[in-house]
């Protein structure tokens, strides 16, 4: 069964993030201001970084519960994570990159799968480049493709199209909805721009100041209604 | 051109240098790792520790040395009753403190390389299902390579340099722990002019061409 159930607390100085949520095979939006707990929401859900006190479990996967004391360490999560600055390795080539992300696979697998996603991707003719000899949009689909090699278990986007422009914005994003749909992969991505939220989501999850106000469809969530703060600030 | 003691002397410094450097890149580069990844009590104690050879005069160093090793030292007295050996006055003495002195540049300049390396690549192995070990070799020691390089190169000139710690614990006995700094101060202390000025020259034209075939090769590539 898929799916991402995630509770999480956390004291720092001058922010609380106090949070708890749960989707299913959905690609679901994190949305809200700047340090409304957005990013550090994936990085707990990646292991990167450690809550006081909650649970996180994708499907019947427990990686996180105080309760039961359970912490894995983030390779062992299986999880996919896309970065705000992609992270791609500078000294790796294209191809080495993706199939960087492919551990545990077997060697053909990996190679195989490797191939699908730089054809699928549009990668072609770009394996033996390297990251700072391709455009920005052929970077995001290199780190894309890196961190679906192995077939997570969830897929975590932080901010990833915010470098392009906005026809590129639209294709990944599309090519994002696609590829979730077709591997029913938990998804989370965190995005400032509403109207792709409201393009993208099957669930909204508004953030601000470290809560959840509203979580729901986007048609309801994004709605500028009096008192939606947020989203007509970003809309407007 | 030259007599053999100088050959010999060259030939020293250089096995001595290059040992030295060997096992302070085993001990620093993974130290230096600690130093820049790991938070624990006492790292800073441990750094500024490990760097007081830079700071303190050689033969400091070597009267610590010789407090350490020698027949009644700490280490040096169970030594010397176990194995009826000491390292005084040996070659081996010789690599110890060019170590010891050279051991701060690898230390400082891995820290530095590998704390630059951006802590989201490593975030991302460890995400993607690498383990640590496997993420330094793969992605934290590539791109910190040049750091460390610089590092090593800069151990290995000073370790071909060491003079005041080698001459308290190796003493200056020809052929056997007379390095080239040794030899070059012998040659001078007794008036042989003429052959200071070629062990001089040669000297520095090694040291040159150490540091020119290091600066290309981490240069060369991206």
């Amino acid at each position: 069964m898929n799916g991402l159930a995630v509770a999480l607390r956390k004291r720092l100085p001058g922010f609380e993030l106090d949070v708890s949520w749960e989707i299913g095979a959905d690609l679901a939006v994190l949305f809200g201001p700047s340090g409304a707990g957005k990013s550090l929401t994936l990085r707990m859900i990646a292991g990167l970084a450690r809550p006081e006190s909650g649970r996180v479990a994708a499907g019947d996967a427990i990686l996180f519960d105080t309760v039961r004391a359970v912490c894995l360490p983030p390779q062992r999560r299986s999880i996919g994570y896309v970065f705000q600055d992609l992270a791609l390795f500078p000294h790796m080539t294209v191809l080495e990159n993706v199939l960087y992300g492919g551990h545990g696979l077997e060697r053909e697998e990996r190679g195989a799968r490797a191939r699908d996603l730089v054809q699928r991707f549009g990668l072609a003719g770009l394996q033996q480049h390297r990251p700072d000899e391709i455009s920005g949009g052929q970077r995001q689909r290199v780190a894309f493709a890196r961190a679906l090699l192995r077939r997570p278990a969830v897929l975590l986007l932080d901010e990833p199209f915010s470098a392009l422009d906005a026809r590129l914005r639209y294709d990944m994003g599309e090519l994002l909805r696609e590829v979730q749909r077709e591997m029913r992969l938990p998804t989370i991505l965190v995005t400032h721009d509403a109207g792709e939220a409201m393009r993208l989501a099957d669930t909204v999850i508004c953030y601000d100041g470290g809560c959840v106000i509203r979580q729901g469809p986007p048609g309801e969530t994004l709605e500028v209604k009096p008192g939606a703060r947020e989203p007509r600030r970003a809309l407007g | 051109m030259f007599d053999t003691a100088a050959l010999e002397a060259l030939a020293l410094s250089v096995r001595v240098a290059a040992i030295a450097t060997t096992l302070v890149a085993l001990v620093g580069i993974p130290a230096g790792y600690l130093l820049a990844r790991r938070a624990f009590f006492g790292r800073e104690l441990i750094d500024a520790l490990v760097t007081l050879p830079l700071v303190l005069p050689p033969t400091v160093v070597g009267y610590y040395l010789i407090l350490l090793l020698g027949r009644h030292g700490l280490l040096g007295a169970p030594l010397y009753r176990w194995t009826g050996w000491s390292v005084m006055f040996t070659w081996q003495a010789a690599v110890v403190a060019s170590f010891v002195v050279a051991l701060p540049f690898m230390i400082k300049t891995s820290r530095a390389a590998i704390e630059a390396v951006d802590r989201t690549l490593v975030d991302a192995s460890y995400t993607l299902g690498h383990s640590e070990p496997w993420t330094v070799l793969r992605v934290t020691l590539p791109l910190a390579r040049r750091g460390i390089a610089a590092g090593a190169v800069l151990s290995f000139a000073r370790a071909m340099g060491e003079f005041g710690a080698t001459l308290m614990l190796a003493g200056n006995i020809p052929g056997r722990t007379s390095t080239m700094p040794l030899e070059i101060y012998g040659a001078v202390a007794s008036g042989e002019w003429g052959r200071a000025h070629l062990l001089v020259l040669l000297f520095t034209g090694i040291s040159a061409l150490a540091l020119f075939g290091a600066n290309r090769l981490t240069r060369s590539t991206p």
